[in-house]
């Protein structure tokens, strides 16, 4: 089946000029160490000349692609559902300011709040917008009882940390209703799970901090991510859940011509 | 209960290859983007729209009793149910079966829907809510809710078919029939004819039109789960009006690979529900065959597609 003959031509561009970037950094030492180059615009490209702090946040942006690329492979190569592509990096991303404990906390909370509050607002018959608002308000309530609470008994939070994992949750839980009104519960389940999974690996991605450096010293690496991007979204073979689905019609022998 | 079947986790990529089973991945990449232009899934994606299209064409469809559009129609639903016993409330939009009701009869002010426990007024208004508000629509856009008649099942599948409604689901690239399957509700799929419901599919030969075995959860089979009955060998009733309906329509809205959803009744012959511009893979397992062959052949011939003839009758909603 004819694949357009742009796809290895951008490939091919897209490798060159990664291991182009590469091969210039290494020559002229500026991969991080000291003697660099110091032309008018080039040091632009070193961005280990940059303050430390500024590095960190580089070094999150630049892996954000990679998980695209880990959800992308769930999503059409093993063939498991997520709520959405960039919902699991996004989800890993407002996880990462926030301590394992807080983190669990607020899931817990929002899941719960959310699950609960699905069984006794749906006996409300309202539609789906007020409804959903319904729920972020029980959840918002709980959070705020559960700060108070903890400041209450002496124990230190930072709240600015919980913000961005709480909106990103609830997103989360308005796609997992909607889902479950489409697709039932077991598959909403299925993919809820999924998506859980991927955004835990996003995550471990996010905090890997040898990955993080080398992306810093080598940003040109995402152009060999947008390569392997491409090539997912051409991958037209079976999905691993397809080998399994279409176990039945396996046949052994000639191929066909 | 179904014949011994040897234990069977998964098949290589190779022994699918050699079925010529064609893969999600590869009907969304090249048959869907190459066969079906945008624009065009507006015509099988509203099922007024291709009510429309079907009247055009002269093509049998469910009648009409009303159309809701706003919110305030919802309780006017008596006066457009009148005194009708039995009907069908669909969204215009939904797909998958999602938000259809059955209506079988009425006891007073109740309805008794196929498949469910009765349901009073208030629960049939908030379902109808639902549907405006676009809880069964494709990304929750607003929707309309269509009422429309019931076409019984044919007698002569009325025996596999149970207290549900069996139909026909017929597969075309490029306006040929390629693949058939009766799509049979089962006790698990609460009346729907839809197989990512729990329904039973039941491949057909498109020279004869008999069926041969089935499909019940991606699996295999050759009887009928709930009653044990064989489920090759028998007759479907008005075959080829049925495929030359499919490809009528097929032909004439231009999307190269489309699934048309119709049934066959008694004293009318075929009558078209609904077209499916993404019609689903499970059929290749009723069948025991890959639709590959076929692909590449329309994929091969394909000519950059001509949009339907604009008789006005085609007006995107």
């Amino acid at each position: 089946m004819g694949r357009p003959r742009t796809i290895p031509l951008t490939v091919v561009i897209l490798a060159l000029a990664g291991i182009l970037c590469i091969v210039w950094r290494l020559a002229t030492g500026m991969a991080g160490a000291s003697p660099r180059m110091n032309g008018p615009w080039t040091d632009i490209l070193d961005l280990t000349r940059l303050p430390r702090q500024t590095q960190e946040v580089l070094a999150v942006l630049l892996i954000l692609p990679l998980g695209a690329v880990l959800t992308s492979l769930v999503r059409n190569v093993v063939g498991f559902q997520t709520f959405g592509t960039l919902m699991p990096n996004l989800l890993a991303l407002s996880f990462l300011e926030t301590d394992w404990a807080t983190a669990a906390g607020v899931f817990a909370v929002v899941m719960l709040v959310g699950l609960g509050g699905r069984a006794v607002v749906g006996r409300l018959r309202l539609l789906i917008g007020p409804r959903l608002g319904l729920v972020l308000t029980a959840t918002v309530l709980c959070l705020v009882v559960a700060i108070s609470l903890a400041d209450h008994l002496g124990l230190a939070m930072r709240t600015t940390s919980i913000l961005l994992p709480m909106v990103v949750l609830t997103i989360l839980v308005e796609r997992f209703y909607i889902s479950i009104e489409e697709n039932g519960l077991g598959q909403s389940l299925k993919s809820l799970a999924t998506t859980l999974a991927v955004s835990l690996a996003c995550l471990a991605l996010l905090q890997w901090a040898a990955m993080g450096r080398l992306a810093v010293r080598f940003p040109e690496g995402e152009l060999f991510v947008a390569i392997g991007l491409i090539l997912i979204g051409r991958y037209d073979g079976y999905r691993l859940t397809e080998l399994r689905r279409f176990r039945d019609l396996g046949k052994d022998g000639e191929e066909p011509t | 209960m179904n014949a011994p079947r040897a234990w069977r986790p998964f098949a290589w990529p190779r022994q699918l290859r050699r079925a010529g089973v064609l893969g999600i991945n590869r009907r969304n990449i090249h048959v869907l983007t190459r066969l079906n232009p945008k624009p065009l899934y507006a015509l099988v994606d509203d099922k007024l729209a291709t009510k429309e299209i079907c009247r055009g064409l002269g093509i049998d469809v469910p009648e009409t009793y009303a159309v809701l559009e706003r919110f305030p129609d919802i309780r006017r639903l008596d006066r457009w149910i009148g005194d009708r016993q039995e009907f069908v409330i669909k969204p215009a939009r939904g797909a998958g079966g999602r938000g259809v009701l059955v209506v079988l009869g009425r006891d007073g002010e109740d309805l008794v829907p196929s498949g469910g426990r009765r349901m009073g007024q208030e629960e049939v208004r908030h379902h109808l809510a639902m549907i405006l508000s676009g809880a069964f629509s494709k990304g929750g856009r607003p929707d309309r809710v269509v009422i429309e008649e019931r076409i019984a099942s044919h007698p002569a599948l009325r025996d596999l078919a149970g207290s549900g409604a069996a139909d026909l689901r017929i597969v075309l690239l490029l306006g040929r029939a390629v693949m058939a399957m009766l799509r049979v509700p089962t006790k698990g799929s609460g009346g729907r004819a839809n197989l990512h419901q729990d329904a039973l599919g039941i491949g057909m030969d498109l020279a004869t039109g008999r069926t041969r075995g089935g499909v019940w959860r991606d699996r295999a089979i050759s009887v009928h789960p709930d009653t044990g009955k064989g489920l090759s060998g028998m007759v479907v009733p008005c075959w080829n009006e049925a495929l030359a309906v499919a490809e009528r329509f097929a032909s004439s809205v231009a999307l190269g690979y489309l699934g048309v959803d119709l049934m066959l009744d008694a004293a009318r012959g075929p009558v078209v529900l609904e077209a499916n511009g993404r019609a689903g893979l499970a059929i290749q397992i009723a069948n025991r065959r890959g639709l590959l062959s076929e692909v590449q052949e329309a994929l091969a011939e394909a000519q950059p597609l001509e949009p339907a003839p604009a008789i006005g009758l085609y007006r995107c909603p």
